[in-house]
Parts: C-alpha cells; structure tokens; sequence
C-alpha cells in the first residue's frame, strides 16, 4: 500500500516526511493541497489534519499529522530496511530525540520567522519586519555557534550515524541557503558546513530536491 | 540509588513535566536548584550541560539530557512499568501518541505560555497585562481547544483511550491557566474540561504540586 502525503513537494515540513520515506524507500503519492487558495484551511482538508497545516498522511487505517512524529513512525516501523534513523542503543536514541527536540523548539521557530518575512510575505506583495528577521538572523547566529561545537565532538547531531535529528534539518537549511540567501551562517562555520555538505549529498535528498525542482 | 537529578526550578513548567513524569514512574529524584533570575542557567557550569541554557537537565547514572519531551519520552520507555506504561510498544498506537505530543508542542503551548505570561507572571513582577495580547492568545487557544474538542468526543485521552506522556505534557500549563480567567476557554468545552479535571487529578502531579507548596513554605 502506498502511503498518502497531503501537502506540496516545495513546503518544509512535508520535505521532512518524504526525505525520511525516501532514505527508507517506502513508496509514496503525494496528494497536492493548494496552499496558495487556501485550501487547507477548508472542511474537507480539516477533517485529515484539524489545525489547517500541511502534511498529513494516510497508510491505511493510519492517518497521522505533525510531520516529526510521522518520521518517527515510519523510521520506527522500517527500522529493519535500509539506514537506522533512530539510533541503536537505548542512549544513542535519547540523543536522537534530544537533537530533534532541538531542531523543533530552538532552530526551527526563527528559522521560519527569517523566511517568513524576508522571502514569502515579499512574495506575497506585503512587507516584511527586517528588524525582526534581523533579530532572529542574531539568535539563529547563537544557537549555531552550539552546533558548531556539538559537531566539533561528533560527525552527526546526534553521534557517529545519520539520523533523524539531522534529517529534520534538511529542509529548514536548504531554505536559509537559497531562497533566505543566508548561506553564510553555515559555510561560515567550518564543523556545520562539512556536515551540512555531507547530509544535503545524500542521494535521497538529492532526489527529494529533483522531485521538488529545485 | 541511581543518582537521578533534575536541574530546573519549580516555576519552569519544562522542569514540572519532567518531574511528573518521574513520579508517574515511582523515581526517586533530587532536585537541583538552578536561579533563573540571576541568570544562572546562561553561565558556566550549566550551560555545559545544556548549551541553549534552558532548563531542565536530566542526569541519570551519569548520563545528561536537556529538552523535556525527549527526557520525558526516552523515562517512559525506559521505566515503563509493565502493564502501566505511558507510551504505547506497538509502533502505530505510539505514532499517534507522538502526534499529540508535538501538537502539545507546537499548538497549544505556545499561546499558552503567552497567557500565562500576561496573566500570572508580569503581574507577579508587578507589570500590567497586555489585553491586547491577551485577547489575541485567547483567540489562539480557543481555536486549539475547539480541535481538542472534538478529538476527546472521540478519544477519552487526546493520544489513546488510555492516559499517556501526550496528555501529561500539559499539565503544567493548565494547571496555570485553571487559576486564571482564562479557564472559561476549558470551562466552556464539556470534554475538554472533563479532560482536564481529569488529569489534573492524578496523584503524581498532586506530588509535583505537594513539592511546590513545600518550596513556598
């Protein structure tokens, strides 16, 4: 059965989910959902994913939203195929979760924001708060000086393997580099670059990138 | 025993959701102080526990972890008692228990927080509340509430029927909110407050609150 990703090829969080399927190679239809009309934001959408967001999947009965619980899902449950996304040890896996914690609560928010108003309001015709995508530009400095050191110990977020936690990073990175024009907080610093150069080599992120035409 | 210890403060609803999940478990813990005001969770030695500087920190037999809800998830699986577990072993059922857990995350806390700000902390510090961005978090968590809602009409607990790491995430924070006007937005929705009363009653959070009670003494 092939599982159903509601949402577009070009949005963050539905990327995240459909790297992890691909390192897994699960196959996958992706159902579009027309942001740009809202349609998200409409009954039939709602009653998939109940906060109006992209993704949602269907793989069966199973219906899921919140895209880093869905990879936990499917890396838990092809944990046997193709790369361990999770972790072996009991430890290695709270590293994990605790990278991916991370990723959500402090990259993840100013990310967006700097996005947000340098690239799609613009893009909408509406102006952007330059003085708050320069304050998180700032703070996203900070909190990349912690991944520099972090990486500095260990080859990934989370240990010596690729993981989730770095994967979850795909998206929200590729976005600052192109279309945010920031690529300078990475390739500034010598540990995030070398990993970032490494995980954005992956070949399913690479045809992840095909696929969205980038 | 195991040495276990929380590195947090008792006003830090991070710190409370670690706590109830230990005591859920039956841990023994020590709480380690960590003075927010005077900045401490910013400065050597703590930052090399945790380099956001936030709290809490978990250590347990000389392992640390910092970010509660990856804390919290890698105890439950750890520690779950059999028969009793707050996590689901079956990959599908825990799927979705992971989907509430980033909903608690990503939707309801954040406007939460912004409520709480406004109507318990700067009034503490002795500053006004904005109503305007009362009003407007007010609206927010209104909205998250109506989805929660209709998943408890369906679901007795927002992950499973049974209770879960996915509902005890929001202890802290309601338990905020209930002693504040904004308790009309649970109030107001009958499985939602059904919800709430009912685990805001657990004897495990009972315990984090005995500890707080202690520490104001």
């Amino acid at each position: 059965m092939v599982v159903k990703v509601y949402g577009t090829v070009r949005s963050a969080c539905v990327q995240r989910v459909l790297a992890c399927l691909l390192e897994k190679e699960v196959d996958f239809d992706v159902v579009h959902v027309d942001l740009e009309a809202g349609e998200q934001k409409r009954p039939e959408f709602l009653v998939l994913q109940p906060f109006g967001q992209v993704p949602a999947i269907e793989d069966g009965y199973l219906k899921l939203y919140e895209s880093r619980a869905i990879i936990k899902y499917y890396a838990a449950k092809y944990a046997d195929h193709g790369p361990n996304l999770l972790g072996s040890s009991l430890e290695e896996r709270a590293l994990v979760d605790q990278w991916l914690e991370v990723e959500a609560h402090n990259f993840n928010d100013l990310v967006y924001t700097l996005v947000l108003q340098l690239v799609i309001l613009p893009r909408m015709g509406k102006p952007g708060d330059l003085a708050l995508a320069h304050s998180c530009e700032q703070k996203l400095e900070t909190v990349l000086d912690v991944y520099e050191q972090r990486l500095s110990k260990s080859s990934y977020l989370a240990g010596e393997t690729f993981s989730l936690a770095d994967l979850s990073h795909l998206p929200g990175i590729r976005y600052l580099m192109n279309e945010a024009k920031m690529g300078n907080l990475v390739t500034e610093r010598k540990n995030v670059n070398a990993w970032w150069e490494d995980i954005s080599n992956r070949p399913a992120w690479k045809k992840l990138m095909q696929l969205a035409g980038h | 025993m195991a040495g276990r210890k929380v590195y947090g403060t008792l006003n830090s609803p991070a710190t409370l959701k670690v706590l109830a999940c230990l005591f859920e478990h039956d841990l023994d813990v020590e709480l380690v102080p960590v003075n927010l005001d005077a900045g401490e969770h910013k400065k050597k030695p703590f930052v090399s526990m945790n380099p956001f500087g936030q709290v809490p920190v978990y250590e347990d037999g000389g392992i640390k972890q910092f970010e509660s809800r990856a804390i919290i998830r890698s105890m439950s699986f750890e520690y779950g008692k059999k028969g009793e577990e707050l996590i689901f072993w079956d990959d599908r059922k825990q799927a979705v228990v992971a989907n509430w857990i980033d909903v608690e995350g990503h939707q309801f806390e954040p406007p939460a927080l912004k409520l709480i700000n406004e109507m318990v902390i700067k009034p503490k510090n002795g500053l006004a509340p904005d109503q305007g961005v009362v009003a407007e978090a007010e609206a927010e968590l209104g909205n998250v509430l109506d989805v929660y809602e209709a998943r408890l009409a369906k679901s007795k607990y927002l992950g499973s029927d049974r209770y879960t790491i996915a509902d005890m995430l929001h202890l802290p924070n309601l338990q905020s909110l209930v002693g504040t006007t904004a308790k009309k937005l649970i109030e107001s929705r009958p499985h939602v407050k059904a919800w709430c009363s009912q685990i805001l009653a657990r004897p495990a959070w009972g315990k984090v609150l005995e500890m707080k009670r202690k520490a104001q003494a």
